[in-house]
């Protein structure tokens, strides 16, 4: 498994971890994200139990266990949090924060540890690590009717859960994206189907247009940065959405 | 092709184990159950022959005899296998849990095999400690509940080797009265039918018992 540090500020720093060569083929690739500051992190999307043993030991090597003390569960695939009892196990002191929605689902996972979920409301909301403050941005059916995204304004990251998620080919190794107008073969179809709205998908642009991202963040594939960024959100204004139903 | 996460054939045995002793448990409940349900048929052979004593007259009183052995036997069988569903809770809760728990004991100590970091060690080492300590007690838990039902299962044996003396009974009943009775005839068939299928499934539950302590012990074998 990769470990990159993705960006890293004066108080915190971003981890990316993905490209898990040692995951069993029948299993999706995911990334997660680490967001490490002074004396806590907050750990997006950790993963699911296929993948803990190669997470845990990435993530081992970064900080320890138990200064994680929140983790972002942007939606409820398994994909995302189903290792929740094995992280609860190590971080006592961890908050989930997930939405409102998937809070009786996602116990499915863990129902021990529904006394330490956070739920947050339709509009989203604020977390701090330290000094620096993290918005909770909705994305809800994109694709789940519960989505929760994540803002970090002072690197300005955006964690984005399966929206800009790709289906990369087997062997690829950059966690960037390096030729847009080829990602898009990559990602077309997973949006097309996966996506439902495309009301929910403009309302989220015109949320997320009005903030200043760098790094644009997926689940799954490859990171956006820079020019690329805008790239996909203007790609993704264009395209026609749930297509099973067409 | 990647290798699968589950790599270690330990591990992968371990997995397939517990499934089998959770597989073990819910069938032992399972048949505990069926039993019951059978038992209900005793208790309309009880009230065949309480009919025909009514209408015997005079020999009514032989046929009560056999309608109090038919009533003791069914009740005495309804008890015993209420004590063994009576356990069904609490081998259903222990074996979902030592699943559950033998599942996250896999993933982290694979998570060991991959490698934790110094700083991390003993952290890690003492959540896995804690987790062993507990699937213990569920192994614990489950192998008093499969004792007190193999005891279950001794008592049930013996109520049954008391059903072919109450069949002869009445066919001597039948004799003596020179009672034409192909009902008190077919209940005699009725009660060695009853009889093979009660120590069919009391083998068959002894042997799913065997089968879930053996898998206590392999599993507390590789866990050591």
């Amino acid at each position: 498994m990769k470990v990159h540090k993705l960006v890293e500020g004066t108080e915190h720093a971003w981890y990316v971890l993905g490209r898990d060569s040692e995951r069993t083929e029948s299993v999706i690739d995911t990334n997660e994200y680490l967001i490490v500051g002074e004396n806590e992190a907050l750990f997006c999307d950790p993963g699911g139990t296929e993948i803990f043993p190669q997470v845990v030991s990435a993530v081992s090597g970064i900080l320890p266990l138990e200064k994680i003390r929140h983790f972002l569960c942007s939606h409820q695939d398994p994909d995302v949090f189903s290792s929740l009892p094995l992280w609860m196990g190590l971080c006592p002191e961890a908050t989930i924060h997930l939405s409102w929605v998937w809070k009786t689902f996602v116990a499915h996972y863990g129902h021990e540890y529904v006394d330490r979920f956070q739920t947050l409301p339709d509009e989203g909301g604020r977390i701090y690590l330290g000094r620096r403050e993290f918005e909770f941005v909705p994305a809800h059916y994109l694709h789940s009717s519960g989505n929760i995204h994540l803002y970090d304004p002072a690197l300005k990251v955006l964690f984005t859960g399966d929206v800009g998620a790709a289906l990369l080919p087997e062997g690829t190794t950059s966690l960037f994206v390096e030729d847009f107008g080829q990602h898009v073969s990559y990602m077309e179809a997973f949006h097309r189907r996966w996506m439902p709205s495309e009301r929910a998908r403009d309302v989220w642009l015109e949320r997320v247009r009005a903030l200043e991202i760098d790094f644009l963040c997926p689940q799954h594939g490859s990171i956006f940065r820079g020019e690329d960024v805008g790239k996909f959100l203007d790609w993704f204004a264009g395209l026609s959405l749930g297509s099973a139903t067409a | 092709m990647p290798p699968p996460t589950f790599a270690s054939q330990g591990q992968l045995a371990v997995m397939h184990r517990t499934t089998d002793l959770y597989r073990a448990c819910m069938s032992l409940a399972a048949e505990g159950r069926s039993l019951l349900r059978e038992n209900e048929g005793m208790k309309r052979l009880g009230l065949n022959a309480q009919v025909m004593a009514a209408h015997t007259g005079q020999n009514g009183g032989s046929l009560e005899v056999i309608v109090a052995e038919i009533g003791r036997l069914s009740t005495s069988i309804r008890e015993t296998l209420g004590s063994i569903v009576a356990l069904v809770p609490t081998l259903n809760e222990a074996s979902i849990s030592t699943l559950h728990r033998s599942h996250l004991r896999t993933s982290y100590a694979l998570g060991s095999e991959a490698g934790i970091d110094a700083r991390n060690q003993v952290t890690y080492q003492a959540n896995f400690d804690g987790l062993c300590s507990q699937l213990e007690a569920d192994l614990a838990s489950l192998e008093n509940d499969l004792a007190a039902t193999g005891v279950l299962l001794c008592d049930l044996e013996r109520i049954a080797q008391q059903i072919p003396p109450v069949a002869s009974l009445i066919r001597i009943v039948v004799a003596e009265i020179h009672l034409k009775s192909e009902e008190l005839l077919g209940t005699v068939a009725d009660l060695a039918l009853f009889h093979e299928l009660l120590d069919g499934k009391i083998e068959r539950m002894r042997e799913i018992s065997r089968r879930a302590q053996e898998r206590i012990g392999e599993l507390r074998g590789g866990m050591a």
